[in-house]
């Protein structure tokens, strides 16, 4: 069928009818000259012959009705007139239409706020060629019990020789560096990559090119810089490609200036930024490294038309190749995981965004519970009006469309307003929102969002404009013209609203229930002691690597952390590589406890951080066993260590770990080496990467044994911890104007910073939780309120034959608390049920926690109680005449 | 001689029938039919054109009568209507209920009270 047909048809039908009434003007004017001329025939004059003819032709205006039976008049005739009747019904109940407006904006808006977070972290494509098929291969260690671990440079090199289903694989690994050589130096992320990496992107310069083969593996030194370190650094020079900049020590040239839209995107614990500001090419050949030093984070490009199902297979055979070739490999049971680069940026969030869609769905489904039944109220009202309709022959057609249009002229306002809610609450949803998510990428109202909204809208319209309408045509014509109004009758439409008030309180009591839980688990997170003191500690960074290329960084750092110790108000202070919970880079590697077999060692894996001295005893990390570092743990003096609990218990189960020898690889000149060191000290577990979980044990070394740049210095101090920044500023210039501070931050802004997608996901549930209570008291008042006055008559005969009021009240409330018993005894099989998919984001908490469900089942009765007392104090004060009288 | 001018007064279907009646012989025009019925009732059915109108409207979108535009005896234009096979049918059809109704009501009146 020719697709123009049914538009050709369209066209017909309206200019047939065009037409069909012009013949019958014709036909008519044809009549009338007949007649006429009958009359001259009888001997009329003209003037006579016409008048006769005009008489007889009386009525006849109404031939011009509407065409009935033609099936597209039917539907589209009178539009106009049906809005215009639809608006002045919305005009004339003024209550309704503000409370229903109201209603369906709070949950068109809640939504459209909502899921403009969806849609910004889950469904937005990233800014790459063809992002579907960009993918991380990530590699598992299933002996040592590693996932999502990064792969060596020997693994990189099997991977694109062995895979038939990856177009190009790239590797990176990201550090930080200074750009030196002015009067500003300025630390900033780096990122080492292969030099395919910006292809396997799929993204191009602004401004030059990416790297040549040439330019890596200690080739000519290369540089390529993003947008914003162009502009802040660089003052935007046009001519910056071929010029040598100063950093990490060396010379690189500028080959390429990234275009402002680009951005890397990496989950989380890759420890992949995405404040990366500039690129180099690895220094090092990275295929001759040992192949079980992991570091290498692995972004892929699959050949066009590949499934991630088959690129799987294809890595698992790769992997079965690679295991025979390396055999600390196949100790290691080495496997990879492919997966798409855009949901694996996002896997940590996306279970807090996704229940945070499902709430506002909830609410959405509550708004719409209680439009529904305020339709329902006032449909009952009308129901003369329809049966009258029906009667006097209106089609059922013509009725279901005035309904839809009722929707329409109800819900299109309602959309407007619910957008602009939407875009209010979306401003309020990104102050509070955790950076984590407000990091992937602008949040905003766009066409996608906005296409959802429309479709919300939509479906409403429907569902309110049939609801009713399914009631009104089993409508029985004779009874509701005959029915006394307000009597006790137990209607279809009563009985679903009573099914929806039932409803609203199942999906209130799991909202409520929810709230309770986040908000439980929120609070345990808050008391987790993270194996340290938070409070009172000012936390800043430095690149000491100027002094590591001098050769005199030892001295020089422990000058540095005299003149700290020396201002007033620090209590005390000490450096580490990497500070917990910053997210920003890592170091962890395989252990080897004395004793053991080559293969137990594969299970062992740590965080190791290189810290000076004073460090533990600053952080106020406990010591459990032995002693912290001093003076004695110098270069050159016997290597140490000190190990938490989780590696003590690991290695030395049931023994002390105390004089125990552990292989660990240090930081040396040459690199990464393994060297075996006495354990001195046993100090408790610190959760370096999230309050929630205690992720791997770790080793510390002596920072003058391991050396490590930049470090992170913690100032223990008397007062408030920010007061001391200029102090410490000033110190650092009068010892070495080169240095530059950054990430001078308290650390507690690092804990809150780890409980803001717990913060936002609690304070989330509890807005929609009082929403579900307030729209849940609102819903069974306007049941209750529109019952009573139906059944005006009832009460008042119940007082006249001596009811007392108490009984009257009793009677309605009773009638609202079993509605409130089923809807609660639903809501908490729903809740349990839910309370499991909530699984990661609870925190110390039973999906049954009995408090939870207390809280919310008390706030529910609650609310139910309030929406039932003005309707049953009305109910009490009916006066027996009067109600009778009504009649 | 009563003039039953709204023949909507009366049953429904009557007004019907007539014109089909009517149309049995051949074609004719809006006023050879209110003529024709006029004629043969002997004057007991005036149709005027507020009734015949529609009522051809809708003969005409049940498909029983057909009209077309032809030229009528004294050289004026006037739109000609026939009988379709289905108002055939539809004309035995009404014409045995009606003679099935107007049975059942003499039986019914001519009855022993």
């Amino acid at each position: 069928m020719n697709w123009r047909t049914p538009v050709a048809d369209l066209f017909g039908r309206i200019f047939r009818r065009k037409r069909l009434n012009n013949e019958l003007d014709e036909e008519l004017r044809c009549h009338f000259d007949l007649l006429v001329d009958r009359y001259l025939e009888r001997g009329l004059d003209p003037e006579a012959a016409r008048r006769a003819a005009r008489a007889e032709f009386q009525g006849v205006e109404l031939v011009h009705g509407p065409l009935r039976g033609d099936p597209f008049t039917e539907v589209f005739g009178g539009l106009f007139h049906d809005f215009r009747q639809a608006w002045r019904s919305l005009l004339q109940s003024r209550g309704f239409a503000t409370v229903a407006l109201a209603t369906l904006a709070l949950g068109v808006g809640v939504n459209t706020a909502v899921f403009s977070v969806f849609y910004a972290v889950l469904l937005k494509p990233l800014p790459f060629e063809q992002p579907g098929r960009l993918v991380m291969v990530w590699s598992n260690f299933q002996k040592t019990g590693g996932q999502h671990a990064p792969t060596s440079g020997p693994i990189l090199g099997e991977l694109e020789r062995r895979s038939r289903t990856l177009q190009s694989v790239s590797g990176n690994w990201v550090t930080t560096g200074t750009f030196t050589g002015d009067e500003n130096p300025e630390q900033v992320y780096v990122a080492m990559v292969t030099p395919n990496f910006f292809g396997t992107l799929g993204s191009r310069m602004a401004i030059g090119r990416g790297f040549a083969q040439e330019e890596s593996f200690g080739g000519r030194p290369a540089i390529v810089v993003t947008d914003g370190l162009w502009r802040r650094r660089f003052g935007a020079d046009p001519n910056i490609v071929g010029k040598s900049v100063r950093f990490r020590g060396a010379d690189p040239i500028v080959v390429g200036v990234l275009p402002p839209s680009f951005r890397i995107f990496f989950s989380p614990d890759s420890i992949v930024t995405s404040d990366v500001q500039a690129f180099v090419p690895f220094p090092d050949n990275i295929y001759q490294n040992p192949p079980t030093l992991y570091y290498l984070r692995v972004l892929a490009r699959l050949k066009p038309a590949t499934s991630l199902a088959r690129a799987q297979e294809d890595l698992n055979r790769v992997a079965r190749e690679i295991r025979g070739v390396y055999g600390d490999l196949e100790e290691e049971k080495l496997t990879f995981t492919v997966a798409k680069t855009q949901a694996d940026a996002v896997h940590d969030i996306g279970p807090a965004v996704l229940a945070v869609f499902g709430g506002a769905a909830f609410v959405l489904l509550i708004c719409c519970a209680n439009v529904t039944n305020l339709l329902l109220a006032r449909s009952s009202y009308r129901r003369r009006e329809i049966a009258v309709r029906l009667a006097l022959g209106a089609s059922r057609i013509r009725i279901v469309r005035q309904l839809l249009i009722e929707g329409f002229v109800l819900c299109a306002p309602a959309s407007c307003a619910g957008v602009a809610v939407g875009w209010a609450a979306l401003r309020m949803l990104i102050a509070i929102a955790p950076d984590r998510l407000t990091r992937t990428g602008a949040i905003g109202l766009n066409w996608p969002v906005l296409l959802f909204a429309t479709l919300v809208s939509t479906a409403a319209v429907l569902l309110f404009g049939l609801v009713p309408g399914v009631e009104w045509l089993r409508l029985d014509l004779m009874g509701p013209i005959r029915q006394i109004p307000g009597s006790a009758h137990r209607s279809s439409g009563r009985r679903l609203g009573a099914a929806l008030i039932v409803a609203e309180i199942t999906i209130g009591f799991m909202l409520v229930t929810g709230g309770g839980l986040l908000a439980r688990s929120l609070r345990n997170l808050e008391n987790v002691r993270p194996g340290f003191e938070a409070r009172r500690l000012l936390t800043f960074q430095v690149a000491l690597s100027p002094w590591l290329y001098a050769g005199d960084q030892l001295t020089r750092e422990r000058d540095w952390e005299a003149r700290l110790a020396a201002l007033p108000g620090v209590e005390a202070l000490g450096a580490t590589s990497h500070l917990p919970l910053a997210d920003a880079g890592n170091w962890y590697g395989p252990f080897r406890a004395e004793g053991a077999t080559r293969v137990d060692a594969a299970a062992n894996l740590a965080d190791y951080r290189s810290v000076t001295s004073g460090y533990l005893e600053a952080m106020e990390a406990r010591l459990l066993e032995g002693r912290y570092f001093d003076r004695r743990d110098r270069a050159g003096s016997s290597s140490v260590v000190i190990v938490d609990e989780l590696v003590a218990h690991a290695a030395w189960p049931g023994q002390t770990a105390l004089g125990k020898r552990i292989e660990v690889e240090h930081m040396t000149a040459d690199g990464f080496v393994p060297m075996w060191s006495e354990v001195v000290g046993v100090a408790e577990h610190v959760r370096n990467h999230s309050l929630a979980k205690r992720l791997r044990g770790e080793i510390y070394m002596p920072y003058e044994q391991s050396p490590r740049s930049p470090l992170s210095y913690v100032l223990r101090t008397k007062e408030d911890p920010l007061s001391l920044i200029s102090a410490v500023r000033r110190e650092l210039r009068a010892l070495d104007p080169h240095l530059a501070l950054s990430n001078v931050r308290p650390m507690e802004s690092y804990v809150r910073r780890n409980l803001a997608p717990a913060a936002f996901t609690a304070t989330l549930a509890e807005i929609f939780a009082g929403l579900a209570l307030l729209l849940a008291a609102v819903g069974i008042f306007g049941l209750f309120h529109h019952q009573v006055s139906r059944r005006t008559r009832e009460m008042g005969i119940r007082i006249a034959l001596g009811a007392n009021r108490r009984n009257v009240i009793g009677l309605v409330m009773r009638e609202g608390m079993t509605l409130t018993m089923i809807g609660l005894l639903l809501g908490f099989i729903g809740a349990a049920a839910g309370a499991r998919w909530l699984g990661s984001l609870m925190y110390g908490v039973s999906p049954v926690d009995p408090l939870a469900y207390s809280i919310a089942l008390v706030l529910l009765v609650a609310a139910v109680a309030l929406g039932c007392v003005g309707p049953a104090l009305r109910a009490a004060s009916a006066n027996p005449v009067d109600a009778i009288r009504a009649e | 001689m009563s003039d039953m001018s709204d023949p909507s007064e009366i049953m429904q279907g009557t007004l019907d029938l007539l014109i089909l009646r009517a149309l049995q012989a051949g074609a004719r025009h809006g006023l050879g039919i209110s003529d024709r019925i006029a004629q043969v009732t002997h004057g007991v059915f005036v149709v005027r054109p507020g009734s015949l109108f529609p009522a051809l409207r809708r003969l005409e979108q049940r498909g029983w009568i057909q009209g077309s535009w032809g030229e009528s005896e004294n050289k004026r234009r006037a739109r000609y209507y026939r009988l379709t096979p289905a108002g055939r049918r539809q004309l035995e059809l009404e014409k045995r209920s009606w003679h099935k109704t107007v049975s059942a009501i003499n039986w019914m009146l001519e009855s022993e009270a």
